[in-house]
């Protein structure tokens, strides 16, 4: 009689970590969708072309390190590459977000023992990479609003379509946003493909933050961080909330906030270390959309407070344990007395 | 601090069980009871039976100096001794008894007004009664607890008879609360009356209507209601400090001291998806768990579990007694081998700890062989509740980890490599 010895507790929570992944899928394809009403269907081919290099990428890695190739089937690999194929300029080469994801799991991810032992999030390293390697076709974006379908089988230029500024580079350069509220709202301005939609994006945190997927102590303390920092620095010539919007809405400080600074293998654990990172995160966000150059500073602010999230996890338990130890010790002298 | 460090709520999957009465189950083939525990060295005992003598129920089989009695749980004929391996307890030499008709031993009968606390302690001790909380003797506890004389107990000392079952599919205290709850009342005032204490209360986590019917029957100052989520981290008010026993062993001690009768079997629920229906049993010491599976009409191939789904521990032989401090018989279906996922860092075992620990950076720590690091986060401190195995989306065993952690890390284990201490 075959018998079972596992340890003890012999019931577990029925949500797993493969529904924690799926529902990032869920919310990145929502993503999607929206883009096709802007773009047609060219996104969507982008992000599968994406999906598609991230998983071979991964399946290789399994390969060479003897791993059974059920291990894609938590579809880490899969995020990873959606999430960069959102955050693409419509008309991006195909090639260039397919780049992204190998870059991401075989530089990022694989070497540091894959899936869970992860130091950087392997999707902010990849747009990182391509914003610093090919800035031209990742921030030349075309002007949204005439109802345009891309054609899906030529490499466009910033001579082909016909260019918009996108937000992000309108602040950057000290121009007044030409983006009223409402389509500030709807995702109706010029940006990448996914990154744009504010209320559906608002959307996904609540669905995360609702089905634990995500910690709110990381999205809110992050929010609050970048809004804080965009009332203080105003764009010219619009009101508070609205220039507060526009900052908020510009290249991917919502994306990142959503999407990226919640990865669980990069962020801290303890809800403290949580609140201080994504403080940390918002921050650092916000001065380098302010002074960089590049329109993904928060990717490069993500991948910043990735390295310092184990200390800030480390200090931040070991700092509130001595706090509350205090506060107890001090509470029984007082009994005592 | 309790907003951001809370327990688990576990699902409710107590069934019937609670609803109906106990169950009386009659041992059938055999009846194994613990002599000693054999070490290398241990001498075995000889026994005052003859093989095939019959043994009165309540009798005492063997007596060591200094510990409690063990007695015959049933009455029967005494068919020489066995040594077993149990799951709990190590290796065993029990006394196996075959079920017989028989008269029952009492003890005599004292007054409760004349009782003093010493006579409880003696009562408690010559009824061989134990806590089925953590299978301690009662009166190890009582004596170590008591109070000297003419010492003024602190008013934040509380004896707490616990009833709560806060586990996922246990019910037999909230059973016994519903057929004896002036008896097991009165147990737990004697408890409190061998140890000096003033203040006593049971604790319970019953449903609405339970609750009250309980208050009905006893004065609702001595029910005490804990919050729904395990492990139970308050049994009375945060200033007091608060002294644990269980509820079947104040019932066992009203009975010792109110009718003279030994304490000779406990209350098991037999729960899980592998039974038809759970129940309450009141099950001899020593009984045969293929026994009781048998009277559970357990016919399908199963995993047996010696306690509850939350800190039981599986039990390969199902010719295994059933000894003191098991309440729950978790009977399971078969299912698939646990596949541990890598860790993604959720953090939920760190919010689930009540003991406050981060769980996941002890194991990362300790599966890096990180010893000298692994001493302040103070992994000795766990208590092996098995929250944070239970809440972990990635099925790793992340309590049994915290728990060897939690032994490796003495001061042994780091003068090899670390001069911290020199």
């Amino acid at each position: 009689m075959k018998m079972n010895n596992n340890p003890a507790p012999h019931i577990r929570t029925e949500q797993k970590s493969r529904h924690m992944i799926m529902d990032v899928l869920i919310a990145a394809s929502v993503l999607y969708v929206f883009s096709v009403f802007n773009y047609g269907m060219r996104p969507v081919y982008i992000g599968l072309l994406s999906i598609l290099s991230s998983v071979t990428c991964e399946a290789i890695c399994c390969l060479i390190r003897r791993r059974s190739l059920r291990t894609l089937l938590d579809g880490s690999a899969a995020v990873t590459g959606a999430l960069i194929g959102l955050v693409m300029s419509p008309m991006v080469a195909y090639w260039v977000p397919m780049v992204g994801s190998a870059f991401a799991v075989l530089v990022v991810k694989a070497p540091f023992g894959g899936y869970g032992r992860n130091v950087f999030n392997p999707a902010a390293a990849g747009i990182a990479l391509l914003s610093y390697c090919t800035p031209q076709r990742m921030f030349t974006y075309p002007a949204i609003g005439a109802g345009m379908q891309l054609p899906l089988d030529m490499e466009l230029t910033a001579q082909d379509a016909s260019v918009g500024t996108s937000l992000a580079a309108q602040i950057r350069d000290g121009a007044t946003p030409t983006v009223n509220r409402l389509h500030l709202l709807l995702g109706d301005f010029v940006g990448p493909i996914g990154a744009t939609a504010t209320v559906i994006l608002l959307a996904c945190a609540a669905y995360f933050i609702i089905r634990r997927t995500a910690s709110a102590w990381t999205i809110l303390p992050y929010l609050i961080t970048c809004v804080l920092c965009a009332w203080c620095t105003p764009c010219t010539g619009l009101d508070t909330l609205h220039s507060i919007l526009a900052q908020m809405c510009a290249g991917y400080v919502l994306f990142a906030g959503v999407f990226l600074l919640n990865d669980p293998v990069t962020a801290p654990r303890f809800w403290l270390g949580r609140i201080l990172y994504g403080v940390f995160a918002g921050a650092l966000t916000m001065l380098l959309q302010q002074v960089g150059r590049m329109e993904a500073g928060s990717c490069f602010a993500i991948l910043i407070v990735n390295a310092l999230s184990p200390i800030i996890d480390r200090w931040s338990y070991y700092g509130w344990r001595n706090i509350t130890r205090l506060l107890r010790i001090r509470r029984e002298v007082k009994a005592h007395e | 601090m309790g907003m951001f460090l809370n327990g688990v709520v576990l699902p409710f999957q107590k069934g019937n069980a609670p609803l109906n009465k106990i169950e009386d189950f009659r041992a059938q083939s055999s009846v194994r009871v613990p002599l000693v525990r054999l070490d290398m060295d241990t001498p075995v005992p000889s026994l005052p039976f003859e093989e095939n003598a019959s043994v009165a129920a309540g009798s005492v089989l063997y007596k060591e100096d200094n510990e409690l009695p063990v007695l015959a749980p049933v009455a029967g004929t005494f068919g020489g001794t066995v040594v077993l391996q149990h799951p709990q307890y190590g290796k065993l030499l029990c006394a196996e008894l075959i079920p017989g008709d028989g008269d029952e031993e009492t003890l005599p009968v004292i007054p409760t007004e004349k009782l003093t606390p010493d006579d409880i302690i003696r009562i408690a001790t010559e009824a061989a009664i134990y806590d089925e909380l953590d299978g301690v003797p009662l009166a190890e506890k009582l004596a170590c607890w008591q109070l000297p004389e003419n010492d003024v107990a602190s008013p934040n000392y509380v004896l707490v008879a616990d009833a709560t079952e806060n586990d996922v599919f246990g019910s037999s205290a909230w059973a016994i609360l519903d057929e004896e709850p002036e008896a097991a009342l009165l147990g737990l005032q004697l408890a409190a009356k061998a140890m000096r204490f003033t203040r006593y209360h049971i604790a319970t986590m019953l449903p609405k209507d339970k609750r009250r019917a309980l208050k009905r029957a006893i004065n609702r100052i001595n029910v005490y209601t804990v919050a729904d989520e395990y492990p139970v981290t308050q049994y009375a008010d945060p200033r007091d400090e608060v002294f644990r026993i269980g509820i079947q062993a104040c019932l066992a001690l009203a009975k010792a001291v109110q009718e003279g009768r030994k304490s000779l079997t406990a209350v098991v629920t037999v729960a899980g998806d592998g039974v038809i229906y759970s129940r309450n049993l009141r099950v001899p010491y020593g009984a045969n768990v293929a026994d009781i599976l048998a009277a559970c009409n357990v016919t399908i191939e199963v995993d047996v579990v010696l306690g509850d789904a939350m800190t039981g521990i599986a039990c390969p032989d199902t010719h295994t007694p059933l000894l003191p401090g098991t309440t729950t018989l978790l009977v399971m279906k078969p299912k698939a081998a646990r596949v541990p996922q890598p860790c993604i860092g959720c953090g939920r075992c760190a919010t689930v700890c009540h003991a406050q620990l981060l769980p996941y950076e002890i194991v990362r720590r300790a599966e890096n062989m990180h010893f000298e690091r692994l001493r302040r986060l103070t992994a000795q401190l766990c208590d092996g509740c098995g929250a944070c195995s239970y809440i972990c989306p990635a099925d790793r065993d992340v309590a049994a980890a915290v728990l060897r952690a939690g032994e490796t890390s003495g001061p042994v284990f780091l003068n090899w490599g670390g001069n911290e201490d020199e």
